[in-house]
């Protein structure tokens, strides 16, 4: 079976995240809306794996091997895994 | 001979050829591909925008076998320098500790702005005084320095421009050298309207390699 697994690379909540600061107070906020932000880089990996458990750790492999994210500041999180 | 490597995206090769001339050293450009270790008696990393900044800014030429030369090479003594996105190769590689994020506030910032050596033990800084302060060119968006332990800074800026962790724009690792700043666009009275503080760095190259 062909899974996507849908990737966050996101700053751990000690980095400052000033793109989601600007989205946030630039923009929602001369909205009216009063919403905080971050900000995160969402990549899928398109994987072929017996089950959907299998294709998360697969994928979960893939981004710690290939750096996906910087283990020094990103926390990489599975958002869903979907038949495709 | 001094290796400028140059992976696709890199646009500051040339710039460094013609410090390294200034200062009286032979470099040549080395596309990426034909990096051999133990070729060279030293290495540079140029600016630009290695593979477009994808990912992020380094991390897809931190992964190619040209690094990994790079990383034998620098573990056998020879000195490497990253400057800019070279920087920013070496830390996603891991040869330099830490990260290299987007800029607080973001933004890309393109000025001259002073800096201060703060370490003249390595290679590329023996002939400045330690809290010397050069005025050089910056020009990054992801130059935001996220230290990892308590990384050996050799440069600061004086008014930190990018929300860099303890203002340091520069840090090595034995005689491996990052720093965000171009030292390669400060040599040339011609051309530089804030003086020629990066000469040193590469006359510092000079002598580090005629001892």
């Amino acid at each position: 079976m062909r899974y996507a697994v849908y990737l966050n690379v996101a700053y751990k909540p000690s980095i400052r995240d000033p793109e989601g600061e600007t989205i946030a107070n630039d923009l929602l906020a001369r909205l009216g809306y009063s919403v905080e932000v971050r900000a995160g880089k969402c990549l899928v990996l398109y994987i072929e794996a017996p089950s959907p458990e299998a294709a998360r750790a697969e994928a979960l492999k893939i981004a710690k091997e290939a750096r996906l994210g910087n283990p020094n500041v990103h926390v990489v999180e599975v958002l869903k895994v979907a038949e495709a | 001979m001094i290796a400028v490597l140059k992976f696709p995206g890199t646009n500051g090769d040339y710039d460094v050829l013609r410090a390294l001339e200034l200062a009286g050293l032979r470099g040549e450009i080395v596309w990426y591909k034909d990096y051999r270790p133990g070729a060279y008696d030293a290495v540079v990393l140029a600016g630009g925008f290695s593979y477009g900044d994808r990912l992020r800014a380094g991390a897809v030429a931190a992964a190619t076998k040209a690094v990994e030369h790079v990383r034998e090479d620098a573990e056998r003594g020879v000195p490497v320098l990253g400057i800019c996105n070279g920087f920013q190769i070496l830390v996603e590689a891991g040869l330099l500790p830490g990260a290299l994020i987007p800029n607080d506030p973001p933004g890309f910032i393109s000025r001259w702005i002073p800096i201060r050596v703060v370490d003249n033990e390595t290679p590329f800084t023996l002939l400045y005084q330690r809290g010397e302060v050069v005025y050089t060119p910056v020009a990054h968006a992801e130059g935001r320095y996220i230290p990892e332990g308590s990384p050996r800074a050799v440069f600061k800026y004086v008014e930190n421009p990018n929300g860099s962790v303890d203002d340091i724009a520069g840090v090595a690792r034995g005689n491996v050298l990052g720093l965000m700043p171009h030292p390669e666009r400060a040599v040339d009275p011609h051309i530089s309207r804030n003086g020629v503080g990066g000469l040193k760095l590469w006359l510092s190259l000079k002598e580090w390699l005629r001892r």
